[in-house]
């Protein structure tokens, strides 16, 4: 309306206007004027780069204050802002795409959150060709968002976005041994990213109200059909995961720039397969076989005892191939195992930005102790025969619990006992640990349920 | 001349033994012609659905002996659901 004003007023003849009139009017329209140059100044402010990382910070804001219906619409604009200003498959996205999708799954909008997800997908393909590094790093945040997704307690899809994001990893395998060779040493963090994928794929098993076979009777005829899955699965994960896991092995004896070390302290993972899928003759074995390659290539019994006088929580979220490494992860004490999610009992948080959000401000949590008590390999000779040796927890008890309540001791016991954990090694051989301490952090969404079943 | 010949065969037949020692049988044996669980996993992850493979212990007609067999699972549901059909023809 006000575009056109000056020139309706240079049509007027001026001697008909009083002079205060005049006046008052060439004020009217330089205001005018100025409200339309601040209108084009915003219009193209809109599209600046710097508001994307303004939104952003206003969104994250939001999600902290739980405000998440307001914080997607403000991802969106940002994500629209980084289309504009670098086009439609441009990685530039994906910061605001990844935000956009975490708002989405706070709200429990799985579908909307499906659709920017295989668009995510789609961009990262695109990117591909142009950037391969820059492809990877768009795969490891796709990855996150996934698993973080299929960790959500309340997600019906759960299982579907754990194996998306194992596909995906699967992926990134084939990339790299097509762009960079089959015996990179870049493969590896995706290889042991695929065999965790298979724990929390068997962990799944563990849970609750997966142990209640489901038995139909029909005549005479049982059928038990979640056994022979639980079975094929198991053995079909165990597999893989071995192949891979001898394939990091193979890789880092292969490798010439890392450390002599590598390949021994890969193999250690190797054995932690072993025992957690209840193979403890064949983990014994390869634990005595790192110790003593370590000790082959210089490393002092002492520092090689070092590494196994304390018990760990297996597995472990990321593989130390180098000695300075896994002594930097081997400090906590005493051990501490934060629960990540429901869905995946028994298993650790595998990074930070995995967490799933809790309805609670409060993190609830145990501090237990126990003996760790395997039986000595003598034993396992007795009679020629293989004696299941079992690793087990003795004596646990709760010592303390946050908040105080019975009913979440038990809870702590129950979910305690269902850690499987690295025996403490002497000389490569397996010890009794006495006294052990663990912290234990209850999985966020575990608070939740417990507090609605309260 | 019998003798001649019996010597000559028990020879031919000796040949043929040592020759069969000397072929060498296809490396890994049955076992690793069939693709790993790691490899079908990772081709699968890189295929279309339709495409996917599938490799499970069977059982063939007339033995106990389970052997892995690797279909594509678009075959694998088209032979079973023909062989409903079937099944429900003959029953019908």
């Amino acid at each position: 309306m006000f575009s056109n004003f000056p020139l309706l007023i240079s049509t007027f003849r001026p001697a008909l206007i009083p002079t205060r009139a005049l006046a008052l009017l060439a004020l009217v329209t330089a205001s005018a004027f100025a409200q339309e140059s601040t209108e084009q100044a915003s219009y193209n402010n809109i599209y600046k780069q710097v508001r994307t990382e303004q939104l952003l910070e206003l969104g994250q804001q939001q999600m902290f204050e739980r405000d998440f219906a307001g914080a997607e619409k403000t991802f969106l604009e940002a994500l629209q802002i980084a289309k504009v200003n670098y086009g439609l498959s441009a990685p530039q996205q994906r910061n605001a795409l990844r935000y956009v999708i975490e708002s989405q799954l706070a709200q429990e909008k799985w579908e909307q959150a499906g659709r920017q997800l295989n668009y995510f997908e789609w961009l990262n393909d695109e990117i591909y060709t142009r950037d391969f590094y820059d492809y990877l790093l768009g795969t490891e945040q796709l990855s996150d968002i996934l698993l973080r997704a299929s960790a959500n307690a309340d997600n019906s899809n759960s299982t579907r976005y754990l194996l998306a994001a194992k596909n995906l990893n699967w992926r990134a395998v084939s990339g790299i041994e097509a762009t960079l060779g089959e015996n990179h040493v870049e493969l590896t963090p995706w290889l042991y990213n695929i065999v965790l994928a298979h724990y929390y794929q068997i962990s799944l098993l563990k849970r609750p109200p997966m142990f209640n076979d489901v038995v139909t009777a029909e005549g005479e005829d049982e059928w038990r059909g979640r056994t022979l899955a639980k079975g094929e699965s198991l053995r079909i994960s165990y597999r893989i995961g071995k192949d891979l896991l001898q394939r990091i092995v193979d890789i880092y004896t292969a490798a010439e720039d890392s450390p002599l070390e590598s390949s021994a302290l890969a193999r250690l993972y190797l054995a932690d397969w072993e025992l957690l899928f209840g193979l403890e003759s064949a983990a014994l074995a390869l634990y005595q076989q790192v110790f003593e390659e370590l000790l082959d290539l210089g490393v002092s019994p002492a520092r090689a005892n070092a590494l196994f006088q304390h018990p760990r929580v297996l597995p472990v979220p990321t593989i130390a191939t180098s000695l300075p490494q896994m002594e930097i992860q081997l400090r906590e004490r005493p051990i501490r195992f934060e629960a990540w999610t429901p869905n995946y009992p028994a298993t650790a948080l595998p990074k930070p930005q995995l967490a799933v959000t809790s309805g609670t401000a409060e993190r609830f949590k145990s501090t237990l102790r126990f003996n760790l008590v395997p039986l000595l390999p003598e034993v396992l000779m007795t009679n020629q025969r293989s004696i299941k040796l079992g690793f087990n927890l003795r004596n646990l008890e709760v010592i303390s619990v946050s908040p105080e309540e019975e009913q979440l001791r038990e809870q702590a016991l129950y979910e305690v006992s269902l850690l499987q954990l690295r025996p403490a090694l002497e000389n490569g051989l397996p010890i009794v640990t006495e006294n052990v301490e663990l912290e234990y952090l209850f999985a966020p969404q575990s608070e939740t349920l417990s507090l609605r079943e309260n | 001349m019998l003798g001649k010949i019996a010597k000559l065969s028990m020879l031919f037949s000796a040949s043929t033994v040592l020759a069969a020692c000397t072929v060498t049988p296809p490396s890994g044996g049955q076992k690793n012609l069939t693709p790993t669980d790691a490899e079908i996993e990772q081709y699968n992850a890189r295929v279309a659905p339709e495409e996917r493979i599938v490799c499970r212990l069977e059982k063939p007609v007339g033995t106990y002996i389970a052997k892995r067999v690797c279909r594509l699972q678009i075959d694998v549901d088209s032979t079973s659901s023909l062989h409903r059909q079937q099944l429900r023809r003959v029953l019908n």
